[in-house]
């Protein structure tokens, strides 16, 4: 439920009462949310590889192994990168805020990247399950997140 | 409308509502930090980090709460 209240807020951003109720979730509660996003992303994957499995010899490889690699491995390892993608760009949202004279602490920005991320992965995720190559599978998210991240930090007022 | 610190914070004291309050609003008093509520935008960002769950929104607060909320307009009347 607080899943579904966390992606409502979230495309609602950049506006000012949704960032705001945003603030007020935890840190666990966001790896949470970030943690189930990344299933989400990757259920196409999945998806394909569930009806690949039957067309492909994997090496003899026990069926049981497959499927507990594909829903568990698979999806911990992208959550791994997610981490790290969040923290390098909210690396990047730290030089933002310093720009505009904002003062956010390193955690809030890392939150606020993970809420921001919404959008962009929504259209990313139409893109995988269409099957969309395009060169804006990529641009597109990110630009999105940079303009949302910036009207987020636009919020605050100015440090004086 | 303002967030207040409450009575848990006495025994807390880290200050780690103070790192991420990005108006610089809360302050350290004798036994207990304050939040001045004339400058408190309601961001929220404190009451996710405090770890003993001292800071609330002063509508949510319990009627005994409420000195809380008046320390804090009288700490901030005398600084
Ligand atoms: S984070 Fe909580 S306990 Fe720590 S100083 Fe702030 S109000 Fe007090
Ligand atoms: S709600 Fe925001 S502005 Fe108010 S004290 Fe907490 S961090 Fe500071």
């Amino acid at each position: 439920m607080n899943f579904l209240i966390n992606v409502k807020n979230s495309i609602q951003l950049p506006k000012k009462e949704a960032l705001f109720r945003l603030n007020r979730v935890s840190m666990r509660d966001t790896m949470v949310y970030a943690l189930i996003f990344t299933f989400i992303l990757v259920l196409p994957d999945i998806f394909h590889a569930f009806k690949s499995y039957q067309e492909v010899d994997y090496f003899g490889m026990p069926r049981e192994l497959y499927f507990i690699q594909l829903i568990i491995l698979y999806p911990a390892t992208i959550f791994l990168f997610v981490v790290i993608g969040l923290s390098v760009l909210s690396g990047l949202a730290v030089i933002l805020r310093n720009l505009l004279h904002r003062k956010l602490a390193y955690q809030q920005l890392w939150k606020m990247t993970a809420f921001s991320l919404t959008i962009p992965m929504i259209f990313y995720l139409i893109f995988r399950i269409f099957q969309i190559e395009t060169v804006w599978i990529n641009l597109l998210p990110l630009m999105i997140y940079f303009f949302l991240i910036t009207k987020m930090i636009l919020v605050f007022p100015r440090v004086k | 409308m303002a967030f207040v610190i409450t009575a848990p914070c006495q025994d807390e004291m880290a200050g780690e509502c103070v790192e991420v309050c990005p108006v610089d609003c809360i302050e350290k008093g004798q036994d207990q930090y304050y939040i001045d509520p004339e400058i408190c935008i309601n961001c929220g960002a404190c009451l996710s980090v405090c770890p003993v769950s001292a800071i609330v929104e002063d509508f949510d607060m319990m009627p005994d709460e409420e000195k809380y909320l008046k320390a804090a307009e009288e700490f901030f009347k005398r600084s």
